[in-house]
C-alpha cells in the first residue's frame, strides 16, 4: 500500500464512522433523558463537520497526489450468503471525493447557521439529530462502491428528508407534508431496491464499480440490452423521485415546510442532486440504451421547463428558489443524457454551493426588506406595473400562467390518475373484509334478539 | 442429560410459578412485578442454550413404551429452532414490563404465563401430536381472554375460524400419520388441511380477515402473544415444508406474496390505529410465509430472521399503540394527535421499531428482508417482486401512523412520559433489532444453518425428482440429481411410508451423478465396459446422514433424530469414521484406477474431445502436451464442453481445446491410499482424478465411482478398504454446493 493510498484509507474510516458517531453523541445523551445544552449541541456538531470536511479534502489531495486512479476500498462483509453478500466496499474516484468533500462543507456551514437560525426552538435537539443522520446518508451516497450502502444512504437521506419536513409538530401540514415527500421516496426507494437485486441477479454482484463502468455482464461485458434497460429505467424511476423530475415535483414545494436551513441543504444543495449523481454515476448504463438516455432526457427537459415556468409565479421566496434548483436539475440530467458527464458535474457542484448561499440568504433579505418596506413606508422590490404584466393578456398566456401557478397540474394528476383509483379499490376491500367479521356481528344480534323474546 | 433436563424444569417451572403466584392472591401489581422478574430470568435462561454447550443440540426420546404415537422424539433443540426458543419469552417480557395498570387482571397474568409455556414447548417439538395439543390449547387460551361480553364479536370470528384451523389441522395429522391416510394413500390430502389450517392462523389471503377483526375488537394484549410468535409459521416449517410438493409450496408462496401486499396497502389506509396493526401483522406474517414456501435457501433464510425479527417489532409497535391507547383512548388515525413533546421516548421507541419493521438498513428487518427479496426473485422473477412493493407500502403506513400518532398538533395534555419499565422494555428490543441490523452476521449464519436443515430435511423425504430442482436452482446443471447422498433417510418418515418399500437402484451415486453421458446404466466412464451387475449400495443409506450430520453441526437435530428412528443406536450415531488406512486393509489408488484411458491434446478442438468421450463412454478427457509427452496439462470434462460451446454460440470443432480445458488440476500417485485420492477429491470438489507418475506423465484415472464399486463388492466383508459412509461423506463435500461451501469457509 502506498502512502497516498494509506491517507485515503484512514480519511475514508474517519468519514464513514464520524457521522454515526455524532448522531450516536446527540441521541442517546436525550433518550437518557439527560438533554445536551444547546451550545454543546452546536459545537459537537461543527466540530464533527469540520473534522469530516477535512478528512475529505486531505482525501481529494491524497487521491490526485496518488496518481489519480480509481479505487475500491472494502471495509468486510457485512453479511454474507454463499457466494453473495453485503460488502462494504466504497468507491473512490475523483467525483465521489469531490462530491462528498462538497456535502461535508455545505452540511458544516448549514450546521453554523442553524445553530443560530434554531436558538431556543423546543426541538433544537431533534433537528440535529437528524440533520446529523442525513450527513451519515449522504456520505454514503457519496462514497458507495456497493449497491447495498449506496440503499442504505439512499433510505437515510429519505427518512431524514421526511422527518425534517414534518420537523414543526404543532401544526397539521408538516405531518401532511412529510407523508407526501415520504410516499415519493418510498417510490424511489422500491425502483432502487428493484435494480439492486436485479443487478445482483443478473450480474451477480452488487458491485457499483461494475455498475458504473458498464461491465456487469458475464466476464465484464456488458449486459444483454433488455437487462440494461429494465435496470436503466429503474434507477431513472429512483433518480426521478429524488431529485424530483416530473411525475414527482409535486412534493418539492411541500417540502419547503420544513426549517429553512434543511430546505437549503437538502433542496437547494445535495439531496436533490443525489438524484442526479446517481445517475452521472450510472451514465454507462444510459449510454448503452438509446431508450434510456432519450427517456432520461426528455424526462430532464420537460422538468426543465415546467420548473421555470412555475417558478416565475411563486409567490414565496423558498417554493421559487426550490423551483429554480430544479429547473437546473432538469438541465443537468438532460446533460448526462447527452452523456456529458464532466459539463454535469461541474454545473452540480456549482450549482449546488450557489443555490445553497441563495436559500441561506433568503431569509435575511426577506428580513431586510420588510426593514426597509417598515422604514420607507412604501413597497420595495421589482416594480409590480412594468415588464409583462402591463399587456393584455393572450389566452395561451392565461393558460401558461395557470400552468405554472398550479405547477404543472402534476399535483392533480399524480392523485386523480393513481392515488384515488388506489384508494377506491382499497376502501372497497377493506370494506369486504369488514363485511365478512360483521356478519358475525348481525348474527350475534340476532341470536341475542331470539333469547330476549 | 443432566443439564437438558435442569434447563427444562427450569424453563418450566418460571411460568408456572406464577400460575400458583396467582391462587395466593397476591396484589396485582406485586404479581405484575413478579411476572417482570420471571419473565426476565426465562429470557436469560434462554439465552443459555447459546453459551452452554450441552444445550446447544439435544433431543429426548419418548420412553419405549409410548409407541410411535408420539413421533421420532419428544422435545428436541436443533440449529432451526434455538434461535426462535428466547422469542416467546421476549414477548411475555415485553407484554408484562408495558402492560398498562388499567388492563391488567388477576387473571390476564397466568394467561401470559401459560401462553409462554405452551408456545416456547411447541417450538421445542416436532411431535405431530403435542404439536396439535399444544395448538388446540393456544387457542382455547386466546379465547378464554375473550371470554368477556364486550369481546364477543371478536370471540365469534376467532372461534369460527380458528375452530376449522384446528379441526383442519387436526385431521391432516390423522389422514398423514394415522392407518386410515396410508392405506387410502391421502397423505397429499392431509398435507393440504394443514397447509389451509396454518393458512388460517396466520392470516394468509382468503382467510385474513379475522386477524384485523380480532385486533379490532378483542384484547389486543393476548392477541399479540397469540399470533406474534407465529406458532402457524412454525408449523409450516416443521410440517409442511420439509414434505409438500413443490406446486402445493409455489401456491402458497404467491398466495403470501399476495397477502403481504394487499395487507400492507389496506394498513395503508385504515382509520384506526388497532385495525392498521392488525393488517401490518397479517402482512409481516405473509412475507414470513413467503420465505418458508418459496423453497430458495436465502428466501428461507430471511424469513426465518424476519420471523425474529418481525415478532418483536411488530409486538412492539402493537404495545406502544396500547401504550398510547392507555393515555388518550382509542386512536384514530384520520387526524393527527400531537405530542411529540410530551413523550419524545415513546414516539421515538415508536419509529425505531416501526423502521425495524420495515426493513430500513441498520435494523434487522433490513437484513431478513435483503434475504427474501433476493430469494423470492430467484424463484419468481417477477411476483418476487412484491416483497419489495410490500416493504415499501409498509414503511408508508407505519411512518403515517407515527405522523399521525406524534406530530401534526399542538398537544396541551399532561404528563404523557413513559415510565422506567416501559421505557426500558422498548428500548431493549430497538436494541436488540438495531444491534443485530448493524452486525448481523451470526444471526444471518445461524439462520442460514437453519435453513439449510431444513433443505437437507426436505431432502430426506422428498422423492428425488424434486430435490434436484429444489436443491439448486440456479441451473447448475453440475449439482442436478446431487442428493443420493442427504435423501438417504426415507424409511419410515412418518410421511412416505410406503417409498420405505422402493428399490435402492437409482440411488446408486455412480449413476446418478452422471458419471457417464451415454446411457446411463453402464455405470462410471473407468469400468464402462463392466458386465457386472450394478451393486446396490444399501449400506450408504443407513449410515450416510449420521456422518453429515456429525460432520456438520448443521445436521445435529434433526438428521439424527430419523436415525433414532431406523434403529441404528445412539452409539451408531455418534460414532467416528473409520479412517482408511489406519489399522485396515489399506487398498492403493493403482489397484483400482482405469488404466487404459484416451487423452487428447490442447491443439485439438471440442470436437475430438467429445468423439473421445462418446468413443470410450466417459465424461472425462486428460488432456497432455503432446503426442510423444504423456505430461498432464489439464482435463476436459462433457460439462466445460457443453458450457463452452453455449457460453460462446460456436460448434465443438471451432474451440480449441486449450481455451477451455481447466489447468492446474489436482493429481494423485499411483502409490496414493485410497483415502488420500479421496480427500484431493474432497478439497477440490471434483470427483475424477488423473494419475501421474514422479514425472507428471499419465497413468491412468481414479474416479469416486471407481471406489464406491469397491466398496459395494465390500459390504459385508470384514476387511473393508473403504466404508459406504465415508463415500457418502466425500460425495456430499464434492456436492456441496458452492454457495455453501463458501459460506462456511
Amino acid at each position: 500500500m502506498t502512502g497516498a493510498e494509506k491517507v485515503l484509507h484512514g480519511s475514508l474510516l474517519v468519514l464513514l464512522i464520524v457521522p454515526p458517531a455524532l448522531v450516536a453523541a446527540l441521541a442517546l445523551p436525550s433518550l437518557f433523558r439527560r438533554p445536551l445544552r444547546e451550545a454543546v449541541i452546536g459545537f459537537t456538531t461543527r466540530a464533527a463537520l469540520l473534522i469530516v470536511f477535512g478528512a475529505a479534502l486531505i482525501a481529494l489531495v491524497a487521491y490526485f497526489e496518488g496518481g489519480a486512479t480509481p479505487l475500491v476500498i472494502s471495509f468486510g462483509s457485512w453479511f454474507s450468503w454463499g457466494t453473495q453478500g453485503f460488502s462494504f466496499d466504497f468507491l473512490v474516484d475523483g467525483w465521489s471525493l469531490s462530491f462528498t468533500a462538497l456535502a461535508t462543507g455545505a452540511c458544516g456551514v448549514v450546521s453554523a447557521f442553524s445553530h443560530r437560525y434554531l436558538h431556543l426552538d423546543p426541538g433544537f435537539n431533534r433537528y440535529f439529530v437528524q440533520f446529523a443522520v442525513f450527513v451519515m446518508g449522504i456520505s454514503l451516497v457519496g462514497l458507495a462502491g456497493s449497491i447495498e450502502v449506496l440503499f442504505a444512504g439512499w433510505e437515510l437521506l429519505g427518512l431524514s428528508s421526511a422527518l425534517l419536513v414534518g420537523f414543526f409538530h404543532d401544526r397539521r401540514e408538516p405531518a401532511v407534508n412529510a407523508l407526501r415527500v415520504f410516499a415519493v421516496y418510498r417510490v424511489s426507494d422500491a425502483a432502487m431496491l428493484g435494480a439492486a437485486v436485479l443487478l445482483h441477479h443478473w450480474a451477480g454482484s452488487g458491485s457499483l464499480s461494475l455498475l458504473f463502468s458498464g461491465h456487469a455482464g458475464v466476464g465484464g461485458s456488458p449486459l444483454p440490452p433488455e437487462q440494461n434497460l429494465l435496470i436503466a429505467v429503474l434507477l431513472i424511476v429512483a433518480v426521478a423521485g429524488k431529485s424530483a423530475l416530473l411525475p414527482f415535483s409535486g412534493w418539492l414545494p411541500r417540502a419547503m415546510e420544513g426549517p429553512t436551513p434543511s430546505s437549503a441543504v437538502y433542496y437547494g444543495a445535495l439531496s436533490i442532486h443525489a438524484g442526479c449523481f446517481l445517475l452521472l454515476r450510472a451514465e454507462p448504463f444510459l449510454a448503452q440504451s438509446t431508450v434510456a438516455s432519450v427517456a432520461a432526457g426528455l424526462l430532464g427537459a420537460t422538468t426543465a421547463l415546467c420548473a421555470t415556468a412555475s417558478a416565475r409565479v411563486q409567490t414565496d421566496v423558498k417554493s421559487a428558489l426550490a423551483y429554480a434548483s430544479l429547473t437546473q436539475v432538469g438541465i443537468i440530467v438532460v446533460e448526462i443524457a447527452f452523456g456529458l458527464t464532466t459539463i454535469a458535474f461541474v454545473h452540480m457542484l456549482g450549482h449546488a454551493c450557489f443555490r445553497l448561499l441563495q436559500f441561506l440568504s433568503a431569509p435575511s433579505i426577506l428580513h431586510d426588506l420588510h426593514e426597509l418596506e417598515s422604514r420607507s413606508g412604501d413597497f420595495v422590490g421589482p416594480d409590480a406595473d412594468s415588464g409583462a404584466t402591463s399587456r393584455k393578456p393572450t389566452r395561451a398566456g392565461r393558460w401558461l400562467y395557470l400552468f405554472a401557478l398550479e405547477r404543472g397540474f402534476v399535483d392533480n394528476l399524480v392523485d386523480r390518475l393513481i392515488v384515488s383509483p388506489f384508494y377506491l379499490v382499497i376502501v372497497q376491500l377493506d370494506r369486504f373484509d369488514r363485511m365478512r367479521c360483521a356478519s358475525h356481528d348481525r348474527a350475534i344480534t340476532d341470536t341475542v334478539l331470539r333469547r330476549d323474546r | 442429560m443432566s443439564a437438558v433436563w435442569l434447563w427444562l424444569i427450569c424453563l418450566a417451572a418460571l411460568p408456572a410459578s406464577i400460575s400458583v403466584a396467582t391462587l395466593l392472591g397476591l396484589e396485582v401489581e406485586r404479581l405484575r412485578r413478579m411476572t417482570t422478574v420471571c419473565a426476565a430470568t426465562m429470557v436469560i435462561a434462554c439465552g443459555l442454550i447459546f453459551f452452554v454447550p450441552d444445550l446447544h443440540a439435544f433431543e429426548i426420546l419418548p420412553a419405549p413404551g409410548l409407541g410411535e404415537f408420539w413421533g421420532k422424539s419428544i422435545l428436541r433443540l436443533d440449529p432451526f429452532s434455538s434461535a426462535l426458543i428466547p422469542l416467546p419469552a421476549a414477548l411475555w417480557l415485553l407484554t408484562v414490563a408495558v402492560t398498562p395498570r388499567t388492563r391488567l387482571d388477576r387473571a390476564g397474568l397466568p394467561r401470559t404465563a401459560i401462553a409462554t409455556l405452551i408456545t416456547t414447548i411447541a417450538f421445542l417439538t416436532v411431535s405431530p401430536p403435542l404439536l396439535l395439543l399444544l395448538w388446540i390449547l393456544s387457542v382455547l387460551l386466546y379465547l378464554a381472554a375473550l371470554a368477556a361480553p364486550e369481546y364477543r364479536s371478536a370471540r365469534r370470528v376467532a372461534v369460527t375460524y380458528l375452530g376449522v384451523a384446528t379441526a383442519l389441522f387436526a385431521l391432516g395429522l390423522l389422514l398423514v400419520t394415522g392407518r386410515v391416510g396410508r392405506d387410502g394413500n391421502l397423505e397429499h390430502v392431509g398435507l393440504g388441511l394443514i397447509i389451509v389450517a396454518s393458512l388460517i392462523r396466520k392470516g394468509i389471503f382468503p382467510f385474513h380477515a379475522w386477524l384485523p377483526h380480532a385486533f379490532d375488537r378483542g384484547q389486543i394484549g393476548p392477541a399479540i402473544l397469540f399470533s406474534a410468535p407465529q406458532m402457524g409459521a412454525y408449523v409450516t416449517a416443521v410440517l409442511i415444508t420439509p414434505y409438500a410438493s413443490l406446486e402445493a409450496l409455489r401456491w402458497v408462496a404467491i398466495l403470501a406474496l399476495f397477502t403481504a401486499v394487499y395487507a400492507a396497502a389496506l394498513a395503508l389506509f385504515q382509520t384506526d390505529a388497532r385495525r392498521a396493526c392488525g393488517y401490518l401483522f397479517v402482512s409481516q406474517s405473509a412475507l414470513v410465509m413467503t420465505g418458508l414456501e418459496c423453497t430458495s435457501r436465502q428466501a428461507l433464510a430471511g424469513s426465518l430472521t424476519l420471523w425474529i425479527s418481525s415478532a418483536l417489532a411488530f409486538a412492539g409497535i402493537a404495545r406502544c399503540v396500547l401504550v398510547l391507547e392507555a393515555r388518550r383512548g382509542r386512536l384514530d388515525l384520520s387526524r393527527h394527535h400531537g405530542g411529540f413533546e410530551q413523550m419524545p421516548l415513546l414516539a421515538a421507541s415508536f419509529l425505531v421499531l416501526a423502521l425495524a419493521c420495515t426493513g430500513f438498513p441498520g435494523t434487522l428487518g433490513f437484513v431478513a428482508a435483503e434475504l427474501l427479496v433476493d430469494g423470492a426473485v430467484e424463484v419468481f422473477p417477477v411476483l418476487g417482486f412484491s416483497v419489495v412493493l410490500a416493504g415499501a407500502l409498509t414503511g408508508l403506513a407505519v411512518l403515517r401512523m407515527y405522523f399521525s400518532l406524534f406530530c401534526g398538533r399542538r398537544d396541551l395534555g399532561v404528563h404523557l412520559g413513559l415510565l422506567r419499565r416501559e421505557a426500558i422494555a422498548f428500548a431493549a428490543v430497538a436494541t436488540f433489532l438495531v444491534l443485530n441490523g448493524l452486525a448481523p452476521g451470526p444471526m444471518v449464519a445461524s439462520r442460514l444453518g437453519a435453513s439449510e436443515l431444513l433443505f437437507r430435511l426436505r431432502a430426506e423425504r422428498r422423492p428425488p425428482d424434486d430435490v434436484s430442482t429444489f436443491y439448486d436452482r440456479r441451473g447448475k446443471a453440475r449439482h442436478q440429481l446431487s442428493a443420493p447422498d442427504l435423501r438417504v433417510h426415507t424409511s419410515r418418515s412418518w410421511v412416505h411410508p410406503e417409498r420405505e418399500r422402493q428399490p435402492v437402484d437409482g440411488d446408486d451415486p455412480a449413476a446418478a451423478r452422471g458419471d457417464a453421458p451415454g446411457p446411463r446404466v453402464r455405470g462410471g466412464m473407468s469400468h464402462a465396459r463392466t458386465t457386472r451387475p450394478r451393486p446396490r449400495v444399501d449400506g450408504l443409506r443407513a449410515t450416510s446422514p449420521a456422518r453429515v450430520s456429525a460432520r456438520d453441526r448443521v445436521g445435529t437435530g434433526l438428521a439424527s433424530q430419523s436415525c433414532s428412528r431406523c434403529g441404528c443406536s445412539k452409539v451408531d450415531r455418534i460414532e467416528e469414521r473409520p479412517i482408511s488406512g489406519q489399522g485396515e486393509h489399506v487398498m492403493k489408488v493403482e489397484q483400482l484406477m482405469t488404466k487404459k484411458v484416451v487423452s487428447c491434446r490442447g491443439d485439438e478442438t471440442l470436437s475430438d474431445a467429445a468423439r473421445v468421450m462418446w468413443e470410450h463412454d466417459c465424461g472425462f478427457v486428460p488432456i497432455v502436451e503432446s503426442a510423444d509427452n504423456a505430461r498432464v496439462v489439464g482435463v476436459v470434462t462433457d460439462r466445460d464442453v457443453c458450457m463452452a460451446t453455449y457460453t460462446r454460440g460456436l460448434a465443438p470443432s471451432e474451440v480449441w481445446i486449450r481455451d477451455v480445458m481447466s489447468t492446474g488440476v489436482r493429481q494423485c500417485k499411483p502409490s496414493d491410499t485410497l483415502a488420500a485420492a479421496e480427500e484431493a477429491m474432497r478439497e477440490a470438489q471434483i470427483h475424477r482424478l488423473p494419475v501421474v507418475d514422479e514425472a507428471g506423465q499419465l497413468l491412468g484415472v481414479i474416479s469416486l465411482a471407481d471406489i464406491a464399486r469397491q466398496a459395494a463388492r465390500e459390504a459385508g466383508a470384514k476387511r473393508r478398504a473403504v466404508s459406504a459412509a465415508e463415500i457418502g461423506e466425500t460425495l456430499a463435500a464434492i456436492r456441496k454446493p458452492r454457495e455453501i461451501a463458501a459460506g462456511s469457509a
